[in-house]
C-alpha cells in the first residue's frame, strides 16, 4: 500500500516540487536536487503524515529545503562572490507547436515570466508560486507561511502587480 | 476614463479569475465603456494564460532513488484508490454524477413505452383497417386482371396475332 501511494505521489507531485523549487532557487541543478531529496523525504515519512494532506506535506517540505538551500548559498556568496547564473526553465507547449509565429511569442512570453517571476522578492515570489503555480489555496498557504490570509491576498496582488510591471519593463527594453 | 484603484485591484483579480460573481459583473460592464480598463484587464487576462500553459508544461525530469525505493507507473486502479483517498469528494462527485444518468436513463426508457402506448390501435381499429387493405389489394388485382385480359383479347390479338396471320396469309399467296 506504501508503494503504491508513493508511486501515485511522484507521478503527480514531482513536477510540482520542481517547478516550486526552480522558482525558489532559480537553478536547474539545485531543483533537481531538491526534487530528488524531498521524494526520498516523502518515502521515509509516508506513515508520519496523512494521506490526504500529502500535498501540504510535500509543499511544505520542498519549502524548507528551498529556503535552506537560499540560506547556504547567502552564507556562501558572503565569503566569495560569485555571480549568479540564471537558467531558464525549459517549456514545452505542444497546443503551439504547429504554428511557428504563436510558438515563438508564446516563448519570448514565458521566458519574460520566468525572468520576472525570479526576479520578485522571496516572500512575493512563494506566495505568487504556491498560489498560481502550485494551485494551493489561501489557507493552505496561510497554515504553511503562518501568515493571516489577508496579509497573503495583499502579498499576492502586490506581486501580480509587480510581474505585470516586470513585464512592461522587458517590452520597454 | 482613469481607473480608481479599487477597479483597478478588481480588475486583475478578474483577470486572474479568483474573483467574486458580482465583482466580475463590476468589472465586465465597466471595460465595456472604458478602453483603459480594457486594455489593463487584457494585459493582465494574458499574463495570467501565459502562467497557465508554465504550470501544464513538464519538464524531463531525471530524478535517480536510492535502491530501496522502487517506483512503478501507478496503475489506472491504484489512481483511483489514491484519488479517492487523497481527494474523496472527487470520487463521489464521479460517483453521483454515474448514479444520476442511470436513473435519468431509466425514467426516460420507461416513458417511452407510455408515450407510444398513447398511439395503439383496439382490435377493432385493427380488424377495420385489415379489411380495407383486402379490399384495396383486391381492387388492384381486379385491375391487373382486366389489364391481363385486354391485352390477350385485344392487344395480342387485334395488334399482332391478325396482322401477323395476314401477314403470312399473303405470303402463302405469293409462294402458291
Amino acid at each position: 500500500m506504501k508503494s503504491i501511494k508513493f508511486d501515485y505521489l511522484i507521478k503527480n507531485f514531482k513536477q510540482d516540487i520542481y517547478r516550486f523549487s526552480f522558482y525558489m532557487v532559480k537553478n536547474k541543478a539545485d531543483a533537481e536536487d531538491i526534487t530528488q531529496e524531498v521524494l526520498i523525504r516523502t518515502w521515509e515519512n509516508m506513515d508520519r503524515f496523512e494521506f490526504s494532506k500529502a500535498k501540504q506535506w510535500i509543499i511544505r517540505t520542498t519549502y524548507n529545503m528551498c529556503i535552506d538551500v537560499l540560506r547556504r548559498r547567502k552564507i556562501i556568496e558572503n565569503l566569495i562572490f560569485e555571480p549568479n547564473e540564471d537558467e531558464e526553465l525549459e517549456i514545452i507547449d505542444y497546443d503551439s507547436l504547429n504554428n511557428p509565429l504563436i510558438k515563438f511569442e508564446n516563448e519570448a512570453l514565458k521566458e519574460k515570466i520566468n525572468s520576472a517571476i525570479q526576479n520578485l522578492s522571496e516572500k512575493l515570489r512563494t506566495i505568487f508560486i504556491m498560489y498560481e503555480i502550485n494551485d494551493m489555496k489561501y489557507k493552505e498557504i496561510s497554515e504553511m507561511l503562518n501568515i493571516p490570509i489577508n496579509t497573503i491576498k495583499v502579498n499576492l496582488l502586490r506581486a501580480r502587480k509587480k510581474l505585470q510591471a516586470e513585464l512592461q519593463n522587458y517590452e520597454n527594453i | 476614463m482613469k481607473i480608481s484603484k479599487i477597479n483597478k485591484d478588481d480588475i486583475i483579480s478578474v483577470a486572474y479569475g479568483d474573483a467574486s460573481i458580482f465583482t466580475k459583473l463590476k468589472v465586465y460592464l465597466s471595460i465595456i465603456f472604458n478602453n483603459k480598463a480594457y486594455m489593463l484587464f487584457k494585459e493582465y487576462k494574458t499574463t495570467k494564460n501565459a502562467i497557465k500553459s508554465i504550470k501544464k508544461s513538464e519538464q524531463n525530469l531525471v530524478i535517480k532513488l536510492p535502491g530501496y525505493i522502487k517506483y512503478n507507473k501507478p496503475s489506472f486502479w491504484s489512481e483511483i484508490y489514491c484519488l479517492f483517498t487523497l481527494k474523496p469528494i472527487i470520487p463521489v462527485i464521479y460517483a453521483s454524477v454515474i448514479i444520476i444518468a442511470i436513473f435519468l436513463a431509466i425514467i426516460v426508457r420507461e416513458q417511452v413505452p407510455k408515450e407510444s402506448s398513447k398511439h395503439l390501435y383496439t382490435k377493432e381499429q385493427i380488424k377495420v383497417a385489415d379489411e380495407k387493405a383486402k379490399y384495396a389489394l383486391a381492387l388492384i388485382g381486379n385491375i391487373l386482371q382486366e389489364t391481363n385480359s385486354t391485352i390477350k383479347a385485344d392487344i395480342i390479338k387485334k395488334k399482332v396475332a391478325e396482322p401477323l396471320n395476314e401477314g403470312l396469309n399473303i405470303i402463302n399467296n405469293i409462294i402458291n
